[in-house]
């Protein structure tokens, strides 16, 4: 009957250790190629976007500018479109060819002293995230600070 | 009294045999978990590979856009990449771009219908003619310079790293 007992246990200690394996061995392994990818892409799409150049009617100016038209005095005009539709149309081409597609992100253009949005791209699971990694491109501009935050949700 | 003495002598053996059942199978369990930990090693190696030639091409000093013996870490040279590419296709520089790049493909694909409306362009950094195996690409926004009309594109470095 000792022996029944001592076998008992021996099965109890393999069932555990093999359970707390299989947990262990279980738990999702991170994607390091997709935290850096997307870490980089996080990184530098705020300085690449503010340098690009778009055609604007006759003359060609670059994103920055138009950001900070759109964030101030809205002054210019691309043909028949303000800068704020040329600007949300253009960030729009741009962060679909980059941002992957089952990436949980929340691009925004924001005017810091005023909390005001000037663009927002989020998507659905972005919304309230348990954890992100944000990235933040500041934009100098004459009627305040303006901050490109790009930010890649868990 | 014998038949009670052979009654626990086979419970005795009895345990034995699955105590030794167990541990055959735990050994088999871990040698599994050996080979499958050996192939995650490999697998680290590799997108530590692939993230090595990425860094590593965006920090080339010969494609790097530079105003005034400043570069820039984001943008690279329109005309420098075209040059770059046909100069990696020529025989007597391929052991150069191999032992920089190794099994690798490097493109560049300029859009251009976002800027100016026109079509897009794609240019070959460096490509090694390699059939029949899987690789691991990342993808990484980059400014391409036009320094001659003065214009700033936005494009996609794709790095492929071949296993």
């Amino acid at each position: 009957m000792e022996i029944v007992g001592l076998l008992v246990i021996v099965i109890l200690i393999t069932l555990i250790i093999f359970f707390s394996l299989a947990f262990m061995s279980g738990m999702p392994d991170e994607d390091r190629l997709t935290v850096f990818q997307d870490a980089r892409i996080a990184n530098q799409l705020g300085p690449v976007i503010t340098e690009t150049t778009v055609e604007c009617g006759s003359r060609n100016i670059k994103v920055n500018e138009l950001i900070r038209d759109c964030a101030g005095p809205n002054e210019i005009m691309c043909l028949s479109q303000n800068s704020c539709t040329v600007l949300n149309n253009t960030l729009e081409k741009m962060i679909k060819e980059t941002l992957h597609k089952d990436l949980e992100y929340s691009f925004t253009i924001k005017k810091i002293n005023e909390d005001e949005l000037i663009t927002n791209f989020t998507t659905q699971g972005c919304v309230n995230p348990r954890r992100y990694d944000t990235y933040v491109t500041p934009i100098v501009s004459r009627i305040g600070p303006t901050n490109i935050n790009i930010r890649v949700c868990n | 009294m014998r038949k009670k003495a052979q009654i626990q002598n086979m419970e005795t053996i009895t345990v034995v045999i699955i105590i030794i059942i167990l541990i055959v199978i735990g050994v088999i369990y871990a040698s599994n978990q050996r080979r499958s930990s050996l192939e995650e090693e490999r697998q680290r190696v590799q997108d530590l590979e692939a993230m090595k030639v990425a860094t590593n091409t965006l920090n080339l000093e010969f494609v790097k856009c530079s105003e005034a013996e400043a570069v820039s870490d984001i943008c690279i040279d329109y005309f420098k990449i075209k040059a770059l590419g046909e100069q990696s296709e020529l025989d007597k520089n391929i052991f150069f771009f191999n032992s920089l790049f190794g099994d690798s493909s490097i493109k560049v694909n300029i859009l251009k219908n976002i800027s100016l409306d026109q079509e897009n362009e794609n240019i070959t950094l460096f490509e090694v003619p390699i059939e029949n195996k899987t690789s691991i690409t990342t993808r990484i926004p980059v400014t391409v310079k036009d320094a001659v009309r003065d214009i700033n594109f936005f494009a996609i470095m794709e790095v492929s790293v071949f296993r």
